[in-house]
């Protein structure tokens, strides 16, 4: 047995944990608000969650991966693909830790951060400072600011016009009847544009250019055509009674398309660095970049699966009693400026994290009154730890790494 | 356990206001047969009725500081604080009205003329009857805050609409009677005083249910 194999059944350990913690937390607080508008039920938000994500992870999550996460750091200037692999590992098994201490104290960490952080250590330790790309790292760290104060902004402009257009008329079903037609198509179009430039569908339909904007806008358009008739002619056979009952409709779509998006962005935090491990490992060169086998995305699936069946409904379940206060439109608003500030910000190339640009949908809806009591005290704590966790998985990860080497 | 994004949500305190509006609501028909078996010479049961509004009113406001207490600077609410703070103060005068009315009373044996006792009976049949509104008030308000739809906020302008002109109907009463214990030549100063006294605090309950009122107008105005 070479020196490969123990590091390949740590990065395995790892990664999967990371994936675990993927589908436990931040997919979970990703169907929360759905849960909590009791648009779908714990049950179908744990099978909608584990279905979808598993499937954004293997079929739509990236099949190419920078070998070090967004290109953080150098590795070309890092030279031994051994001590790449250590880094690697080291980077997996650090944020891993710091992510597993964050679920035991209840901390709310950023998979996403943590990650990054750990990326920087190992270049720091490895390189020194001038391997480390402080303008993409710049980048990324503004994308964590401005993703929350952007959400904050979508979910309090949303709102309000939810509340002028539907909600403050005598007759909501009216004014509900004009307004999703266009939520609808609008939420279309940024998915279409995201499946486009996220995946490699593009590239397989040979859609380029002009195409790449113009059919989301085709499709949008047409989405918009068919809801308005056919909410026209469906609402008075229906139960539906009010716009609360439409928007538990829409809400639901958006939480389908959270839990996609969540797979298929949030799968390259445990398995790209894997992926640089078992590439380096099977071919014994270092690539800026590497294919991401489907089997590799498949495991992240499936452990980001496992994460929300044996752990994620809990996170939702033991605070059933404060959920009183999301309504449909109020749960539809924050998950929908949640998902099109994380696709913007992931079209853009920016690994924000979905749970904080939905904190910033809170805060959102709270300032526009929607909400009956946000606590801005777990804000602060979510801002003390974000800004915590990247040092402290770098610090964490500059230590394994030294352990690492002193070992293999 | 993991951290989730729902420990952002604190509990409604429009729930808890309205567990205060239940209690200070139920104290009305109390109110109403403490006073109807003071004049009626029953002091037993008086002193057992005026002994359950204290309960009431030491229970009110034990709900009254719970909320205040739980409601911290960094918790942000749909409506500007100082007012929610405001209307519960007012909606806890009410029973402290009812409570210090029955304490004016217990102090001395007072007797009211005739014509005087029917009408302040009326003023406190009035007020009992009237009290009913605060929890239907605060219920319609919570619903609004749930739901921020325009009919739940019709629903509370109607029940706020009601309290205010009930109040002008108690203010009449009051003066009524105010009229009446001036224009009356034989009562002595001492019984004057506690009657002016007796029949003001009994007004104030419909002037603190109406300042209520008026609070969560401005709360859910747009």
């Amino acid at each position: 047995m070479g020196i490969e194999t123990p590091i390949v059944v740590l990065s395995i350990i790892a990664g999967a944990y990371m994936a675990w913690n993927i589908g436990a937390n931040d997919v979970a607080n990703s169907m929360a608000s759905a849960v909590g508008a009791k648009a779908i039920t714990l049950m179908q938000a744990v099978v909608i969650a584990g279905v979808l994500t598993f499937v954004g992870a293997t079929f739509v999550g990236s099949h190419v991966t920078q070998t070090i996460r967004k290109g953080i750091i150098d590795s070309a200037e890092m030279g031994d693909p051994h001590q790449i692999v250590l880094g690697l590992l080291a980077a997996l098994l650090a944020a891993a830790l710091w992510v597993f201490f964050a679920t035991v104290k209840s901390l709310p960490v950023s998979t996403t951060h943590s990650i990054v952080g750990a990326m920087v250590g190992f270049g720091l330790v490895v390189g020194g400072p001038s391997v480390v790309n402080w303008t993409k790292l710049a980048t990324i760290v503004s994308g964590w600011i401005l993703s929350p104060i952007l959400a904050g902004i979508a979910a309090f402009v949303l709102f309000r016009l939810i509340e002028r257009l539907v909600l403050s008329r005598l007759d909501t079903l009216e004014g509900a009847v004009s307004v999703t037609p266009i939520l609808v198509a609008l939420a279309v179009f940024i998915m279409t544009l995201a499946l486009f430039m996220k995946t490699p569908i593009a590239q397989k339909l040979n859609i380029h250019g002009i195409g790449m904007l113009g059919i989301p806008l085709a499709v949008s358009i047409g989405v918009y055509l068919i809801c308005l008739p056919a909410l026209k002619y469906l609402l008075p056979r229906s139960k539906v009674t009010g716009a609360e009952g439409i928007f538990r409709y829409l809400q639901v779509m958006t939480s389908c398309y959270v839990a996609l998006g969540n797979g298929a962005n949030d799968v390259a935090n445990a398995m790209g660095p894997l992926s640089g491990i078992y590439f380096i490992v099977t071919t014994g060169s270092v690539a800026q970049e590497v294919p991401v086998p489907i089997f590799i995305l498949a495991f992240g699936g499936i452990a980001i699966t496992i994460g929300i069946l044996t752990y994620g409904y809990r996170v939702i379940e033991t605070l059933g009693t404060k959920i009183t206060q999301l309504t449909n439109s109020r749960g539809f608003t924050i998950d929908f400026s949640t998902a099109s500030i994380v696709l913007c910000a992931s079209m853009l190339g920016l690994p924000v994290s979905t749970t904080h640009a939905a904190v910033g949908a809170y805060v959102g809806v709270g300032l526009a009154r929607g909400l009956e009591a946000l606590d801005l005290r777990i804000l602060r704590r979510i801002v003390i730890y974000w800004i915590i966790t990247v040092p402290a998985s770098a610090a964490t990860c500059a230590a394994i790494y030294l352990l690492l080497r002193a070992i293999f | 356990m993991g951290f989730s994004l729902l420990n952002l949500l604190k509990g409604s305190p429009f729930e808890k206001a309205h567990d205060h509006a239940v209690i200070v609501g139920n104290c009305g028909p109390i109110f109403l047969r403490a006073v109807e078996s003071y004049f009626s010479g029953d002091r037993a049961s008086f002193e057992l009725l005026k002994e359950e509004i204290r309960d009431i009113e030491a229970e009110a406001d034990k709900i009254k500081q719970n909320i205040r207490a739980h409601l911290p600077p960094a918790i942000l609410m749909p409506v500007d604080k100082s007012l929610f703070f405001s209307f519960l103060r007012e909606a806890d005068k009410v029973v402290d009205c009812m409570k210090n009315a029955l304490y004016w009373l217990s102090y001395v044996n007072l007797v009211l003329p005739p014509n005087i006792l029917k009408h302040y009976l009326l003023l406190v049949r009035e007020d009992a009857d009237f009290l009913g509104f605060l929890p239907e008030m605060v219920a319609r308000a919570n619903t609004y805050f749930r739901t921020r739809q325009e009919k739940d906020r019709e629903a509370v302008k109607d029940v706020v609409k009601e309290i205010r002109f009930r109040e002008q109907q108690s203010d009449d009463v009051e003066k009524t009677i105010l009229v009446r214990i001036c224009a009356d030549e034989a009562i002595p100063p001492k019984d004057f005083f506690l009657m002016v006294r007796l029949i003001e605090t009994t007004g104030d309950i419909a002037d603190h249910l109406e300042n209520a009122a008026d609070m969560v107008r401005a709360m859910v105005s747009r």
